[in-house]
């Protein structure tokens, strides 16, 4: 059987071709990367939201709201931060774009804006700005 | 990507011995949340049913469906697999075997059916190998039809001594 939802990071080909996703997972957000990759194996292979006990709904995946709005994103908290990792849901494909933190202050490297472009982009050109979800 | 590919990946990200402390605690912590909330949604129970079956509070379904909460107990596991009905298993296996699990999930292994679901699905596949069965002997090579479409009668719906 095959999988419900596929994952994709996304690749920053117009700089030096780091997948960010996978990099941030390794670097800064290494304290939830087991709890990111678990909850995305889950998902994966989940029934779409739709129903009142979906998981496709906190406490496993929290809707953005303002500018952000139509984006999702996945949350752990370890040591009193609250890591992020901040994608949308198109039909059966989820594009991971950016990730964040929260430590008193909120912490995300890109805006809302450019988090829209990177999903254009990976939608228009799929071989160049995105990769399905490395677990490395 | 293949499935290969990713058990590759998995493999290696399970050489740092952290990542795989962590990727068990995980694997437990969201696992058994993803499950409860899954297998109340496939028996159509609310939270408050739910707890009414295990004599609790709606309040503690609620934290057991949470990735965050990681403190059940056995006691927990074996109450709830009685309420929903299902069996339980828990072990300690080889990471080659966990792996496996989390690469294998289905809506099937995420929110297993019930015992009397099982026993329903049991109970159809004996009648339906049993019309398959007189159909075989039915519509031997020496009655003039051969098994291939005696299967496709049945399936069409015509009855097997027809």
């Amino acid at each position: 059987m095959g999988k419900e939802f596929t994952f994709y990071d996304y690749i920053d080909a117009d700089r030096d071709g780091t997948n960010v996703i996978k990099s941030w997972l390794n670097g800064a957000g290494k304290p939830a990367k087991a709890r990111f990759n678990r909850v995305i194996g889950w998902l994966e292979n989940s029934s779409p939201a739709g129903s009142q006990e979906s998981v496709w709904r906190a406490p496993y995946v929290w809707p953005l709201h303002e500018e952000w709005k139509g984006f999702i994103e996945i949350r752990k908290e370890v040591d009193r931060v609250q890591y992020r990792l901040i994608g949308k849901v198109e039909n059966r494909n989820v594009f991971l774009v950016t990730w964040g933190y929260h430590k008193g202050v909120w912490k995300t490297d890109i805006t809302h804006q450019t988090a829209k472009e990177r999903i254009a982009k990976m939608n228009n050109k799929p071989e160049r700005y995105r990769i399905e979800h490395d677990y490395r | 990507m293949t499935i290969d590919n990713k058990r590759e990946q998995i493999w290696e990200s399970l050489r740092d011995t952290e990542y795989r402390h962590q990727f068990v605690e995980e694997e437990i912590n969201v696992g058994i949340a993803f499950q409860i909330r899954s297998l109340r949604n496939r028996q159509n129970l609310r939270q408050v049913e739910l707890a009414d079956r295990l004599g609790g509070k709606q309040s503690l379904i609620s934290s057991w469906e949470n990735p965050d909460y990681g403190r059940y107990s056995l006691g927990t596991l074996k109450d709830l697999a009685k309420a929903f009905d299902v069996g339980l298993l828990v072990r300690f296996v080889p990471f080659s075997t966990l792996v496996d699990w989390a690469l294998n999930l289905t809506s099937d292994t995420i929110a297993p059916p019930s015992f009397n679901e099982e026993q329903s699905h049991r109970a159809v596949m004996t009648i339906v190998d049993k019309i398959l069965n007189d159909a075989n002997q039915a519509y031997s090579p020496t009655s003039g039809l051969d098994a291939n479409l005696a299967h496709q009668l049945v399936e069409s719906g015509v009855p097997s001594h027809a």
